[in-house]
């Protein structure tokens, strides 16, 4: 796999260089980094999504590097079939795409990524995409903040290792699996310092998968409201979506076939909680997915240095959104980011040690702020109305592991008590 | 899903789509094997979607094989197989790196019988074939059920009953099986008799029960029989030419090779280890044989997983049969098990993770001779081996 990476990263190569058509590309507007205390940055907020590619996702957005109509790709049985709009909210009728590790290599094809339809039982859902009338978030909050068109999974595979990359620059499986971990996170190394950590979840505890470790760190989602609400917030919040009931589409994480307007209003949500919040002129606030959830996408990944050689190739290019007081509005950064240049940001503000070599070479996110210019507290208001969802999703296919409930179970035999 | 914007080949009307795609599955019969052109390979899918059949019918991805080896070993789930730790390092490193691993190949029944009979007849399984024929008795029925389904119980089935080895015969074609052990051709009881072979003896580890030909009277009933199925002995002579070596070869080691037996009757470690050294020795002559550098394909697959209680998963939309309402007995699949794709059409270390099982490898080879699919082969949507696997770049 680190061939087929370095293979991949020729051909990335050709990033930054001219030639991207229909993208402006706006060269070298990434800050100089002032001393992390004279920042303006006294909370950082990350809410991880579920399962979006870049170009199904955003490809629409003005100014960056996304394709959606007039691409091919050729399916196991020789067909060549065309990029198309989607036309429900859920892929009802659908395979969930594949994305595990070994179908995005499938996908990723040595650097050419056009085995979309060649992996596990991904058909043409995988290369449908929606456009900015079907995301009531993405059409305003996108090119109202910065926008950013090279920010990959932190690494080929599916929602746990990526999830576990979030929370501590690496992964300990390929696969989903609900085996205790012991990798150091970002979460030691805030109380290392003294410093305030807080994991909110929709449902389900991602931080479970330590056991108990971080039961006193992990609260429930309306804490998360009313921390906001009272600009009570610590140092560095992670807000997770609600997992269950993708199926019958109201999750609200959009990993399918949760419906997309389910989780653009919870987006919306949280952006209005964060940007109503007295801490908020504080805040930098970063919306991302988990991974690209076996969509297409037009940008080869490359490989990022790494302690496990097998988890380097980073996976396809998911949707990032900077907002801030300190963001520059209604733009899009081009540099090279992962899951890991949000934890960079947060060792860089609080000078907290690097936990793998990972995120010690990650670029920092907080770059892409704008530190000359006096912070701009103005938050636009977005209405993102409610919606009636449609009947729940029939199953398609083999049914894909689902380890949410596995999850759950483990955190209630560990002794959590779950809302 | 009911708009699809800018996907060109989907927008006319779905009467016209029919109508180009009858006229196209008649042209395909008309050129046995010959390639569509994609604009009309798309056309004849998105027909078949339409029609609610599921996948592709394409055959634009088949490369040009004209001989297919099938190897099943028995009875080990994927991760023990192939899985890092694997005891078998022949099998699952050397020619792994070789060749396609299938990671989500299935098993369809527990135990062994009804998954060898599914590869050559797409027929499911009954109560008698999941307890592997004690006694090789005549399967007794009434009438048939979609897809091609023979209703009863019993191990033989009558002459009727179609699989592909009538298929190849029919068209001109050459099947054979290879049996270690078995000695004399076409080898099994007398029928109504207690099958013997259910535990090996010292130089007889031959398994009635691995050998799937003898539970079709349409073969038993013909010398093709004590042609074509035949002791493992002649496999080496068949693979000296291209015109001697079948266009299907099914293999079956035996009870101690195949990795069935731990330890072996006759003193040798059985299970994966035995199976590696036997891997060791016969897989490198089919892969250096004529017929197969030119336009060989290679599976090596295991029958079901460890056992009904360890895996009796399923995939691709397998369920109750009308014999059986539980395939794998405490389940509704013979688990996942995983099988491997050698051949000069494939490239080295790859992987596919499209779900299959021995129906889909059966469907698999009858794409590859363009043959009717029979029993649950036939099923709508079901995957066969396509550009994931033929993923080489060669093609004849």
């Amino acid at each position: 796999m680190a061939a087929g990476g370095a293979a991949g990263a020729a051909k990335g190569a050709g990033f930054g260089a001219a030639g991207h058509p229909g993208s402006a590309r706006q060269p070298g507007v990434t800050a100089t980094l002032p001393a992390p205390a004279d920042s303006g940055i006294d909370h950082v907020i990350v809410l991880m999504m579920e399962n979006r590619s870049f170009d199904h996702f955003l490809g629409w957005m003005p100014g960056a590097d996304g394709k959606q109509a007039g691409l091919t790709y050729t399916d196991r049985y020789r067909v060549r079939r065309a990029t198309h709009h989607l036309g429900d909210f859920q892929g009802c009728g659908h395979p969930d795409p594949d994305h595990s590790y070994e179908g995005g290599r499938i996908q990723f094809n040595s650097g050419k990524c056009d085995g979309w339809l060649r992996s596990g039982e991904s058909d043409a859902f995988a290369i449908g995409y929606y456009d900015s009338t079907d995301l009531d978030f993405f059409r305003q909050a996108g090119p109202d903040w910065t926008v950013c068109d090279r920010y990959f999974a932190a690494t080929m595979a599916e929602t746990y290792p990526n999830r576990f990359y979030q929370h501590a620059g690496a992964t300990d499986r390929t696969h989903n699996s609900t085996v205790t971990s012991t990798l150091p996170t970002i979460w030691d190394r805030l109380s290392d310092a003294g410093l305030r950590g807080k994991y909110y979840y929709g449902d389900i505890p991602f931080t479970a998968l330590w056991g108990t470790k971080y039961l006193d760190i992990s609260h429930p989602y309306a804490d998360f409201l009313a921390d906001c609400a009272s600009g009570n917030l610590p140092e560095v919040s992670f807000v997770d979506p609600r997992f269950s009931d993708e199926g019958s589409g109201t999750s609200g994480d959009d990993h399918p076939h949760a419906d997309i307007r389910s989780g653009e209003l919870f987006l919306a949500e949280v952006y209005a909680a964060v940007t109503k919040s007295p801490a908020w002129g504080r805040t930098l606030f970063v919306i991302n997915y988990d991974e690209w959830g076996g969509f297409f996408d037009h940008v080869a990944p490359v490989t990022a240095p790494d302690a496990d050689p097998g988890n380097a190739l980073r996976g396809f290019r998911v949707p990032a959104v900077v907002i801030s007081p300190r963001a520059r509005r209604r733009h899009v950064a081009h540099e090279t980011y992962d899951h890991t240049s949000v934890l960079k940001a947060i060792e860089w503000r609080w000078n907290l040690p690097p936990l793998t070599p990972r995120d010690t070479a990650a670029r920092n996110i907080a770059e892409v702020l704008d530190f000359t210019s006096p912070p701009n507290l103005l938050a636009p208001k977005y209405l993102v109305p409610p919606f009636v969802a449609g009947a729940p999703c029939a199953p398609v296919g083999t049914p894909s592991v689902e380890e949410w409930p596995a999850l759950r179970d483990k955190a209630l035999a560990d002794g959590w008590m779950l809302p | 899903m009911s708009v699809t914007r800018g996907a060109p080949g989907i927008r006319r009307p779905l009467g016209l789509r029919w109508m180009a795609a009858a006229a196209l599955i008649l042209l395909a019969t008309a050129t046995l094997g010959q390639m569509i052109d994609p604009p009309e390979a798309e056309a004849r899918s998105g027909a078949a979607a339409g029609g609610g059949t599921g996948g592709g019918t394409g055959t634009g991805a088949l490369p040009g094989a004209r001989h297919v080896f099938v190897i099943n070993l028995e009875n080990k789930g994927y991760d023990s197989a192939w899985g890092p730790a694997s005891a078998a390092p022949y099998l699952a490193g050397t020619l792994r790196n070789q060749g396609v691993l299938l990671t989500q190949y299935f098993g369809v029944a527990h135990n062994s019988l009804p998954n060898y009979i599914a590869q050559i007849s797409g027929q499911g399984p009954n109560p008698q074939t999941q307890a592997d024929c004690q006694t090789y008795s005549p399967f007794v029925g009434a009438g048939t059920t979609s897809p091609g389904q023979y209703v009863g119980n019993g191990c033989v089935y009558p002459a009727a009953v179609p699989t592909v080895a009538g298929q190849l015969t029919d068209s001109g074609r050459t099947w054979k099986g290879y049996m270690e052990d078995m000695g004399s051709s076409c080898r099994h009881p007398s029928l109504g008799a207690v099958d013997d072979t259910q535990k090996a003896r010292v130089g007889d580890q031959y398994a009635v029960r691995h050998n799937p030909f003898v539970y079709f009277a349409s073969i038993t009933g013909s010398p093709d029989c004590a042609r074509n199925d035949v002791d493992l002995n002649a496999l080496t002579a068949d693979l000296a030419s291209t015109a001697t070596t079948p266009n299907l070869s099914m293999i079956t080691p035996n009870l101690c090779h195949d990795g069935h037996d731990a330890p072996c009757v006759d003193g040798q470690p059985g299970g994966l280890a035995s199976a590696d050294e036997w891997l060791k020795r016969w897989v490198p002559a089919i892969t250096s044989s004529p017929a197969f550098k030119r336009d060989g394909v290679l599976v090596i697959t295991f029958d079901e997983s460890d056992s009904p209680q360890t895996d009796s998963s399923a995939c691709c939309g397998e369920g109750p049969g009308p014999n059986s309402p539980l395939p794998g007995i405490t389940g509704l699949g013979g688990g996942r098990v995983g099988a491997l794709v050698l051949s000069p059409f494939v490239a080295a270390g790859t992987t596919s993770t499209t779900p299959y099982n021995h129906y889909s490898l059966l469907a698999s080879i009858e794409d590859t001779f363009a043959l009717p699919y029979l029993g649950y082969a036939a099923t709508p949507g079901l995957n066969r081996f396509g550009l994931d696997v033929y993923n080489g770049g060669r093609h004849r």
